[in-house]
């Protein structure tokens, strides 16, 4: 009891320390672990304890973030950017590692732990920019599963190495079978059950936490590290309803145990020496570095706009959990020192303290200055007496449908250099440039157009374009009241989403026999 | 691989005990007596598993959670409205209770020690099962639940004053009344320093304290229970009662406006650990003895099952609580608390009694337990089967129809209405319209900012927790509709209203989720995209745009 409670007012410190500063909580729990264990020695059994059931917590929760299922329409692009980037720097890691020296059993380890980016940073960030469910947080999160299931798949590869072939195969095998497991029950049980049971809280808890131990018990039973059976245990609950009803429950024991688990790690970590420091330098810059470029080709090859596909690159760049748990896999196996697990831990942590601040959009908005493409179509004298579309995402593609079949012609204004190149392959005239830009505003007609439609997603950004474009009628896409009201008054029209989409509702109220509409209140 | 005996045990407990809850869900038999049956199994019958260290802490932190929620719960006003009933009555039941069993077991022969043990462990009722139970049936908020609470409570005060002595008598049979009456003075003397710490804290720090770390809520939650396990180690070390430290902990925090919501983020925490206790405590018994002597076993069973909850309820009235909120509190306490287990250990390695006593005791807590949990959960049918027969008049002379109003009503003003579930642009501009309906709308967002200035009542909370669709009533709602931007909670919304079987009308914006949402009845699906580049079109074709 003293133990758990030295470590939960440590995080608590911990997370008052991020509060304070800004920075993330993570390694700032790790430093306050780190801190605790030179304040008061805590017993190693509570320590290794805390490490297990933590590891092991998360990763099950990471597993139930990762449904197969809504990978959907982009599934092929997330397994082809997943698995190629998986071996190239796999491969680029285990060079590395070779060429510092390190012999090919613990090289291959730290190889392993770099190639898994981390569920929990990047939910996390994708929540929080609501775009979990935009293309580009498919994508990733499809990514993610199939990096874990790779690095879940190549464990017993790296922990049998030592023991021959037959091992390895055997190991394989194994995690074959208990990723099919998890795939049947995914498809086939978890959706049926909340459907046919009345599930109380406490009982989805029960099952949730059995489903858990149980695969985890059959890892064991099929000689498998047992965060493989955690893992897939996620998995097979990430269906809907499952993965949300679940999700429920298990939020707070994730919490609770992710908490523990990075102090405790602190609590449990060797000082590194310079030279290790360096090295894992070496390993963040690899994975920082190298990343997102290739992520960003493999996804803008894929269909995926120039922003999106740098962004996505940005946002796996990093180790996780998952290397976490390769690194406790290793150091159980005796393949790797307190030294490279320290490595490893470090690059973790660094790499997941970073993503956040790299994959800001004006750092990805900054990148795209420097991409390769350049328009092929230069706008010769300005036009006028034209349709000009600035913005075409996902709501300016609904509008240019209906465009282009009108006798004006329409000009089409983006900053994202894909989808331009994209636009212009299908015959339509788009140029690449800033629509917040008046320079560029001026070049595209903005002041001479029939009209302009703007899907621009940030209201202020459509300040330059309002104030040049006086006399011309501007439709501006926008959602709340307040944003409405700001264009109007910069002489702006807004259309409003929402009104619309109250309108339709009104129109079902009014039309549904259940609900006719009630004598108004009095 | 990684050996770990750990999670080996925990996994055995674990899937054990969900085996058994789902084969008791099925004859109907509550949750805690499938715990223990799945104990029994495990330890006594099988003897797979041995309870460690870390899966004892893994119990107590049940516990500790379990008071820590029920603090949360109980706000100090509400403690004062109850306390002088449960003080009374409290201390009233346990001298009666402890003078009959005592009685009881002289009369089968037992030796003056045992008697006097006895007597003092069987009194107690179960502060887990009864906490565990209420929060169940969301009940500990209800006036039975106060009072039971605070009977328990009562009883826990108690529970300080007896260990102490218990301690003090190691070794022998003397009573080395000095060193005890200092004792028992430390320790509440350590119980006002507590409350004093807790409640200058809860009133001069925390409030601002906590609106500062707030901000993020993993920081809020490891927060609570830091300061709870904070409080745990405090209590411990002044010789207190754990689940006095965790309570006042959570008292001190239940003023704050997160509090409810820390609740619910505890609860599956707390469920977690709670049935991993129910299950050690399976593990750990040893019946032997006491079906050696199964005939005392029996009658001290019977007597605590059916002869305290009415000598309860009768003495809750004569405090002045309505008949059916006595009887209710009666039938809540009808069991023999685990803090008779741990008194027995102290008492056993004190030398004061021996094996068989803790058989004894650990057999009838078992057995209390898990019938009691029956009127626990089905109290309110109980009474009223109790009250169809005239039982009730017992208690309070005749009870004409109509007066015994039952304080727990619910409340009846949110009946037939339309919940509208995140309050941004459209969710608003929704509510505005459909008051002016005259419909009677509920709003529910997270963000109390966005739930100003709105003709309707309002309701802060996260519409994914059950719990929160249940206290906007949803089983009595005619329609539940999600302007919500988050797929995952439309799409669990959408779930829920299926359930229920009533309509719902869901915000999207990607037609990729259609499929699944029509799979759930979606009434409607207002695509808010689609519906502005509708009206787009219109502005376009107003200007001329489409036209030859």
């Amino acid at each position: 009891m003293t133990g758990l409670t030295f470590i939960l007012v440590a995080a608590a410190i911990g997370f008052a320390l991020a509060r304070f500063t800004g920075l993330p909580s993570i390694p700032l729990l790790l430093l306050v672990g780190v801190g605790a264990s030179w304040l008061l020695p805590i017993d190693s059994d509570v320590l290794q304890d805390m490490l297990t059931l933590g590891l092991t917590v998360l990763v099950f929760v990471a597993g139930l973030e990762l449904n197969p299922d809504r990978l959907k329409e982009r599934g092929r692009a997330a397994v082809t950017v997943g698995v190629l980037q998986f071996f190239i720097l796999g491969g680029l890691g285990l060079g590395a590692a070779l060429i510092l020296g390190y012999k090919l059993e613990t090289a291959a380890f730290l190889a392993l732990a770099l190639t898994a980016s981390s569920t929990l940073v990047v939910v996390r960030v994708l929540q929080e920019r609501q775009l979990l469910f935009e293309p580009i947080g498919r994508l990733a999160t499809g990514i993610l599963l199939m990096q874990d299931l790779l690095v879940i798949l190549f464990i017993p590869v790296v922990i049998f190495l030592p023991d021959g072939w037959r091992a390895v195969g055997l190991g394989i095998v194994g995690t074959f079978v208990l990723m099919a497991l998890a795939a049947a029950v995914q498809r086939w049980v978890a959706p049926r059950v909340p459907l046919r049971i009345q599930l109380d809280d406490e009982t989805l808890l029960l099952l949730t936490v059995s489903v858990l131990f149980g695969f985890m018990g059959l890892a064991h039973l099929l000689g498998l590290p047992l965060v493989s059976g955690a893992f897939l245990a996620g998995v097979a609950l990430s269906g809907f309803p499952m993965a949300s009803l679940a999700r429920g429950q298990v939020n707070s024991l994730g919490e609770f145990f992710r908490a523990l688990f990075f102090t405790a790690l602190g609590a449990v970590l060797v000082l590194p020496g310079l030279g290790a420091l360096l090295q894992a330098l070496v390993f963040v810059l690899l994975l920082v570095v190298l990343t997102p470029p290739l992520v960003a080709f493999l996804a803008e090859r894929a269909g995926f706009s120039a922003r999106g596909a740098l962004t996505v690159g940005l946002l796996i760049a990093q180790a996780s959990e998952f290397s976490l748990v390769v690194a406790l896999q290793g150091m159980a196996v005796g393949q790797i020192s307190d030294e490279v697990f320290t490595i490893i831990a470090m690059v973790t942590v660094a790499t997941m303290v970073v993503t956040p601040l790299i994959s800001r959009e004006r750092v990805v908005w900054s990148l795209l200055a420097i991409h390769p493409f350049r328009s092929r179509l230069e706008v010769k004298e300005r036009p006028s007496d034209h349709i000009l579309l600035i913005g075409c995402g996902r709501h300016g593609q609904a509008l240019l449908e209906h465009l282009v079949i009108t006798r004006f012609e329409v000009i089409v204004l983006d900053d994202d250099p894909a989808l331009v190149r994209r636009l212009q392959d299908a015959g339509v005239p788009a140029i690449l440039g800033d629509g917040a830009d008046p320079k560029v505003l001026r070049r595209v007609g903005a002041d001479r157009a029939r009209i302009v439609i703007s899907t621009i997603r940030r209201r202020e950004d459509n300040g330059p374009l309002l104030l040049m474009a006086e006399g011309v009628h501007v439709l501006v896409r926008a959602f709340s009241d307040e944003d409405a009201e700001w264009i109007r008054r910069r002489g702006g029209d807004p259309v409003l989403y929402s009104d619309a989409a109250l309108r339709s509702f009104q129109e079902w109220y009014e039309s549904e026999s259940g609900f006719q509409p009630k004598e108004p209140a009095a | 691989m990684l050996e770990q005996p750990l999670l080996r045990d925990l996994g055995l407990v674990l899937l054990t005990a969900t085996f058994f809850v789902m084969v008791a869900r099925l004859v109907k038999v509550p949750h805690i007596v499938a715990y223990i049956l799945a104990g029994l199994t495990l330890g006594p019958l099988l003897g797979v598993v041995e309870v460690s260290e870390t899966i004892h802490i893994i119990a107590e932190v049940g516990i500790i959670l379990l008071l820590f929620i029920v603090g949360l719960e109980l706000s100090l006003k509400k403690i004062k409205e109850v306390g002088g009933i449960a003080l009374g009555a409290g201390l009233a039941q346990m001298t009666i209770t402890g003078g009959i069993v005592a009685l009881v077991a002289w009369i089968f022969g037992l030796s003056g020690g045992d008697i006097l043990f006895l007597g003092v462990a069987l009194t107690f009722s179960s502060t887990v099962v009864v906490v565990k139970l209420l929060a169940q049936l969301r009940a500990l908020d209800s006036r039975h639940g106060r009072v039971a609470v605070g009977i328990l409570l009562v009883q826990d005060l108690v529970v300080v004053i007896v260990l102490t002595f218990t301690a003090g008598l190691a070794g022998g049979q003397e009573l080395r009344a000095l060193e005890v009456a200092r004792d028992l003075g430390l320790a509440f003397l350590g119980m006002g320093v507590l409350l004093g710490v807790s409640g200058l804290l809860a009133f001069r720090v925390f409030p601002r304290l906590f609106r500062w770390i707030a901000r993020s809520q993993e920081a809020l939650l490891v927060w609570s229970l830091a300061w709870c396990f904070i409080l745990v180690l405090g209590s411990e070390w002044l010789e207190l009662s754990v689940e006095l430290g965790a309570f006042i902990a959570g008292v001190a925090l239940a003023q704050l406006p997160y509090s409810h919501d820390l609740m619910r983020r505890v609860d599956p925490l707390m469920n977690f650990f709670v049935a991993v206790f129910f299950v050690t405590l399976g593990i750990q018994m040893q019946l032997g003895a006491a079906l050696q002597v199964w005939p005392l076993v029996l009658v001290l069973v019977i007597f605590t099952l059916l002869a305290k909850p009415p000598l309860i309820a009768w003495l809750t009235r004569l405090m002045g609580e309505p008949p059916r909120i006595a009887l209710r509190s009666g039938l809540t306490l009808g069991q023999t608390s685990e803090f008779s287990f741990i008194l027995a250990a102290l008492a056993l390695s004190n030398g004061l009694i021996d094996e068989s006593m803790l058989s004894i005791v650990g057999a009838i807590g078992l057995l209390t337990m898990g019938l009691s949990s029956v009127s626990v959960l089905r109290g309110d049918q109980l009474v009223d089967w109790f009250d169809r027969r005239g039982w009730v008049r017992f208690l309070t002379g005749a009870c004409p129809e109509g007066t015994d109003l039952n304080p727990d009503q619910a409340d009846e003003s949110l009946n037939d209405h339309i919940i509208v579930v995140g309050m941004n642009a459209l969710g608003r501009k929704m509510v505005k319209y459909l008051s002016e309906r005259g419909e009677r709308v509920l709003a529910l967002d997270t963000d109390p900012e966005k739930l100003e200035d709105l003709p309707c009542p309002t309701l802060i909370g996260n519409a994914e927790y059950l719990s929160v669709l249940e206290e906007a009533k949803i089983r009595r709602a005619r329609l539940l509709i999600s302007a919500l931007h988050i797929e995952d909670v439309n799409r669990l919304l959408a779930f829920r209203a299926y359930r229920q079987g009533i309509p719902s009308i869901i915000h999207v914006y990607d037609h990729s989720v259609e499929e699944a949402l029509n799979a759930l009845d979606v009434a409607l699906l207002l695509d808010s995209r689609e519906a502005g580049v509708d009206l787009m079109t219109v502005e376009l074709s107003r200007e001329g745009i489409f036209g030859s």
